[in-house]
């Protein structure tokens, strides 16, 4: 099972490349890669709706994992809101559209939820207390650290812009302070993963921590992109980190899933009493 | 006579054959020492043990075994090494919030009755 839900994500990714790099004009390439964000959007979402409805109503992961669901939802509503046109994928220039920035804002603050709720299972689950405060801190500042390494000179632009009354950067400002909050809750969501290492639910984090980090570096593509005045290997690679985001979300709904049904699934053994050691 | 028959019967060789194909009573009884599988069923895992292989399943054996050393040294004042039967349900408890997070609540509770069940006699 853990090696079909890697399978999700290497699949996706090589897809993603190979129809991308065989298109035949730039404005086909723009055309695939929208194609696969609305279709990996759509997946994502329903993996993680998959995942949040196992669990019942009060358990404490079906909120993240439906807010997780909402975020992708929203981002996918935003994609379809006016197809390819609007996100510069194609060449009509874009407008200024308040249904869009206000579906970004909101797919962002939910994101953000989404990812608390989840960072915060570390400590809730009681994790945090058979782990060193030294190794915990490490992580967390590590986290912090290449989280505004990488998004901090964005954060800056975008903020300079929309105080210098462009309104529009408003949804590019909280768009990035999504991204610096997200990465920089990676480090609790990368510790669950490897105290869970050699479990059934290691799989679940291990995935989410790939979706975190392909963000990330999907973040760093679109950086450079903006750089190099939007070169096609940036943009291919933003797009192709987009689709392992959204790929690894998608395995990591369908292995929270799997876990679950695994646990309810669960028989008791024989008794001690008449069990050998082994 | 018996004497000699008890020695010759605790012969390495001689003892394995005893043990695997005569499961007479009175035979077994002139050994000095078990037979090797009446000894795999008296020596029974500990309590801590019996935790830390189910939980291994959903936490890893790594988490599992700090998991019950964590819990037993905090809600109940003792080491893995001293848990006994009687404690078996306040761990159980101690355990529940952990599961309760990881894996909902009715998913849990059916992982904390498979390691009762394995506590029944």
């Amino acid at each position: 099972m853990r090696y079909r839900l890697l399978a999700i994500v290497v699949l996706s990714v090589a897809l993603h490349v190979a129809f991308a790099v065989l298109a035949p004009s730039p404005g086909a390439a723009a055309e695939i890669h929208f194609a696969f964000r609305v279709a990996m959007r759509a997946l994502a979402t329903w993996g993680c709706l998959l995942a949040g409805l196992r669990f019942a109503r009060g358990d404490y992961l079906r909120r993240g994992w439906m807010l997780f669901a909402l975020s992708f939802g929203l981002l996918l509503a935003k994609d379809l809101w006016r197809g390819p046109s609007l996100h510069g994928l194609a060449s009509t220039s874009v407008d200024h559209d308040a249904v869009r920035d206000a579906l970004v804002i909101a797919a962002n603050a939910v994101g953000v939820a989404a990812i608390w709720v989840l960072a915060r299972a570390w400590f809730r689950a009681g994790l945090a207390l058979m782990t060193s405060v030294k190794r915990q801190v490490t992580s967390f500042v590590m986290a912090a650290a290449v989280s505004l390494a990488v998004t901090g000179p964005t954060l800056f632009t975008d903020v300079h812009l929309f105080l210098g009354g462009n309104v529009d950067a408003l949804a590019l400002v909280t768009s990035d302070v999504a991204d610096v909050t997200s990465f920089a809750l990676l480090g609790p969501l990368l510790l669950t993963a490897i105290a869970l290492r050699g479990g059934v639910l290691a799989w679940t984090w291990y995935l989410l921590a790939l979706g975190g980090l392909s963000f990330l570096f999907m973040d760093v593509a679109q950086s450079l992109g903006a750089f190099g005045h939007g070169s096609p290997r940036a943009r291919l690679a933003e797009e192709v980190f987009r689709t392992a985001a959204a790929a690894a979300y998608l395995g990591a709904g369908l292995a929270q899933r799997w876990a679950l049904e695994s646990a309810r699934g669960t028989r008791p053994r024989r008794a001690l009493a008449s069990e050998p050691a082994n | 006579m018996a004497g000699v028959a008890r020695g010759l019967l605790n012969l390495p060789v001689a003892k394995r054959a005893a043990c695997e194909f005569l499961g007479s009573t009175s035979v077994k009884s002139m050994l000095e020492t078990p037979c090797a599988s009446e000894e795999r069923v008296r020596t029974k895992p500990s309590a801590a043990d019996v935790f830390a292989e189910e939980l291994a399943r959903w936490l890893g054996p790594h988490t599992a075994r700090r998991a019950v050393r964590t819990f037993a040294l905090r809600a109940l004042g003792t080491t893995p090494e001293q848990l006994l039967q009687r404690d078996v349900s306040r761990l159980s408890a101690a355990l529940r919030p952990m599961l309760k997070t990881l894996l909902g609540n009715s998913q849990s509770e059916q992982v904390l009755r498979a390691v009762a069940a394995r506590f029944e006699p």
